[in-house]
């Protein structure tokens, strides 16, 4: 597939910028995942696979993909108009930070310098009404 | 090949003279006719006490069934297969069944078929099958599938996991829509056109259908907290009233007219119906309280508004545990009526809808108990009707 | 608000590529309350066969610092950590179902002859050995009907079908080439924050 070797790079990038992934050798102590990354597992994460990479034709695959829709006015507002993101039931500054996860996080090399992360109010202003 | 009916006479010919040689005597045993006809009977007419009984058969579901039941005489009066967490849906008008199932072509394995399956009320004999878009392939649910009040629409959910419900269209014989209901699930009908569906946020969404085409969906605000106290997938409700009752894990009741608006009224607590106190949610779970719990969880009675909820004493996320008993409430003064004692615990309870009821429950081995309502006497069962009896259903429910 | 389209079957086949255009055209759609799955399906394979990045976590001793973690629920209460084939394996908390481990898979792995589906929800459980929380994901095993053996009911934080990121009745076989379920697994994702 055109790009993909791209991507992967992107991805390899993105290991190191996942708190966990920097926990180094299998003995160490394991370190507690951080909560945005729980909130994103436990909401998301069984759709979207715990790496982002998800089921092509079921489930959007998430990791170095999902910046480009960060990157616009309406791409933002679709994401947090998404039945699942809307609905997660999560409170204003815990579904920014799962967004901002998933935007910087995962979204890796897809997501352009300069794109501003979500803030709670902005969760709040978006989804004031279906909660 | 065709004398029957004057082979019967003859038959009955010989049985009177026999009796009349006065050899008859004590227990004498029919004559053997020298020729039987075999032949398939049809169902006698239906009365409040036809019981449908839906099978999971959770060890190989994909030979799942439904059996219809003689609640007077506890004898099965037929069966229809019902496949892989099929969902069996009774025509109200009485004319057919339809069994929303899953097949694959070679038995386990092939090209998967979801279907509507048409069997005939009266012989039992599949009349049509209509190809599915797809099902939601949940451990049965009652509301994955339902009917419109008049008959014309069966609803069947989907997911993908995207949410929808598809539309189809009785008469026809054909799917008109598939319907997005995006972050929601089941299909609760209401009246000839419409349905609603319970969503992650803990609202309602409800699909005006009149037009198939332009379903009108309108999301009301949520009315219950979905991960502190949700609302059962199993609560009862009244296609042609829209009359809904959402039971919640915790016992509260919130009574709900389903429309295109639906209105929900306040709820109310099962325990404090029992001059109990409320039970306690999941922040204190090991306190111990009478809970609502099961499969079909609940039944309700049209004539008297009377809601017979199974319940069992437990800690919090026992949701899915048998009930001991089955509580009787009175919706209009949510007043406790009666506790009845179950023979055995149960995942379901049913009732009928005549004046001489009968309350339905089953067991964990696969029995039917049929009771009497007000006593709580087993006035028949069967001992091992099938399997995994998770629900039941009478006419005119 | 009316969610219109018509009957489509899964799985359009577009192409990867997507452009600015396209992405607000979809949230356009959406927001007008319509979905397109072909617009918002197609996607790359590419990344399916990417290697786990998450580490192996090791389920550490208990420590004198957690000492105070109490069990917080009865399931959790009752759990024990040295026979993965019984129900009260402390991470089947919420697995309601039959125990792949008991069906010839193990605790994270399908028995022979059937598929591991890449979905699955994601829960938590209490671990009595260290007395810590740990992320568990449900992934059920697919393309053979139930295997029979060791059929539990955990229901911690289980909810129902119409809150899928947090039910278990939901058969987890998305992604796999048949729904048909067989089994369920508890694979553990991580120590909980
Ligand atoms: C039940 C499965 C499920 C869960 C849980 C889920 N999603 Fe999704 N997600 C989907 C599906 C399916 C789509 C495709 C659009 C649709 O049909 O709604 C999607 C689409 C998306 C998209 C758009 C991707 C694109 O490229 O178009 C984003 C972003 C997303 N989800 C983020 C999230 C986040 C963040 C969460 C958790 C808060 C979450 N999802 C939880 C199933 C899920």
């Amino acid at each position: 597939m055109p790009g993909s070797a791209g991507l992967r790079r992107a991805a390899i990038l993105l290991a190191a910028t996942i708190p966990l992934c920097a926990a180094g050798a299998a003995d160490a102590e394991p370190q507690p995942i951080g909560a945005a990354q729980s909130a994103y597992l436990m909401r998301c994460g069984g759709c979207h696979g715990i790496e982002g990479v998800s089921v092509p034709g079921l489930i959007p695959t998430l990791r170095g993909r999902v910046g480009a829709l960060a990157g616009t006015a309406k791409g933002r507002d679709y994401m947090l108009h998404l039945p699942n993101v809307a609905m997660s039931r999560l409170d204003d500054a815990t579904l920014a930070s799962v967004l901002n996860f998933v935007v910087f996080g995962l979204g890796g090399a897809s997501t352009a310098p300069g794109t501003p992360p979500f803030t709670a109010h902005q969760v709040h202003a978006a989804l004031r009404d279906s909660r | 090949m065709t004398d029957s009916p004057s082979r019967r006479r003859l038959v009955a010919l010989a049985a009177t003279l026999l009796v009349a040689s006065g050899q008859a005597g004590a227990a004498e045993p029919d004559p053997i006719p020298q020729t039987e006809q075999s032949d398939v009977l049809t169902l006698p007419p239906p009365g409040p006490h036809r019981l449908l009984v839906t099978d999971a058969v959770y060890n190989h579901a994909k030979d799942g069934r439904a059996y219809l039941v003689d609640g007077d005489s506890a004898r099965m009066l037929g069966m229809m297969p019902a496949a892989y967490n099929a969902n069996i849906v009774a025509d109200p008008k009485g004319g057919h069944y339809y069994v929303a199932e899953t097949i694959w072509t070679r038995g386990n394995r092939g090209t998967r078929q979801d279907l509507l399956s048409i069997y005939d009320a009266h012989t039992l004999a599949l009349s049509d099958e209509i190809s599915l878009p797809g099902r939601a392939l949940i451990t049965t649910k009652r509301q994955d599938a339902d009917i419109s009040a008049d008959g014309h629409w069966v609803y069947v959910y989907n997911m993908t996991p995207s949410n929808s419900v598809i539309m189809v269209d009785t008469i026809t014989k054909k799917v008109v829509a598939s319907v997005p209901v995006p972050g929601c699930g089941l299909a609760f009908a209401w009246g000839d056109h419409g349905f609603a569906s319970l969503c992650a946020n803990g609202a309602l969404a409800s699909v005006d259908v009149a037009d198939p085409a332009h379903p009108k969906l309108v999301r009301g605000k949520p009315f219950f907290a979905p991960e502190k106290d949700p609302v059962f997938e199993q609560s009862p409700t009244d296609r042609a009233t829209g009359r809904t009752f959402f039971i919640s894990y915790g016992g509260m009741v919130t009574p709900a007219t389903l429309g295109p608006t639906p209105t929900l009224e306040a709820p109310w607590s099962i325990n404090e119906a029992a001059k109990q106190a409320r039970a306690p949610g999941g922040d204190t779970p090991f306190a111990v309280a009478w809970r609502p719990g099961g499969w079909q969880i609940a039944a309700y009675r049209h004539s008297d508004a009377h809601l017979f909820v199974l319940m069992h004493e437990g800690q919090y996320w026992t949701h899915k545990a048998d009930g001991t008993e089955v509580w009787e409430l009175d919706t209009a003064t949510h007043a406790l009526v009666r506790r009845i004692r179950l023979p055995a615990p149960s995942d379901m309870v049913g009732i009928t809808q005549d004046a001489k009821p009968l309350l339905i429950s089953s067991s964990d081995s696969g029995a039917l108990f049929l009771l009497d309502p007000q006593s709580g006497a087993v006035l028949r069962q069967i001992r091992k009707l099938g399997d995994n009896l998770i629900f039941a259903s009478a006419p005119g429910e | 608000m009316p969610p219109t389209r018509p009957l489509q079957t899964r799985g359009g086949q577009a192409r990867a590529g997507r452009t600015i255009d396209r992405l607000s055209e979809r949230a356009t759609r959406l927001l007008a309350g319509r979905t397109s799955r072909r617009g918002l399906l197609a996607r790359l394979g590419a990344w399916s066969a990417m290697a786990p990045v998450l580490p192996i976590l090791p389920v550490r001793r208990a420590l004198a610092a957690d000492a105070a973690a109490r069990p917080p629920t009865p399931f959790a209460a009752a759990a024990q950590a040295g026979d993965d084939t019984k129900c009260n394996y402390w991470r089947y908390c919420a697995l309601d179902g039959y125990l792949c481990s008991a069906c010839g898979g193990g605790v994270h792995s399908c028995p022979p002859g059937t598929e591991a589906s890449p979905t699955s929800w994601i829960g938590t459980c209490f671990n009595p050995i260290d007395s810590r929380s740990y992320l568990v994901a449900y992934r059920d095993c697919c393309g053979q009907d139930a295997c029979g053996q060791m059929n539990c009911l955990g229901t911690d934080g289980d909810t129902p079908a119409y809150r899928p990121q947090s039910n278990n009745d939901i058969i987890w076989c998305y992604g796999a080439k048949s729904l048909m379920y067989n089994c369920s697994t508890a694979a553990i994702v991580g120590l909980a924050g």
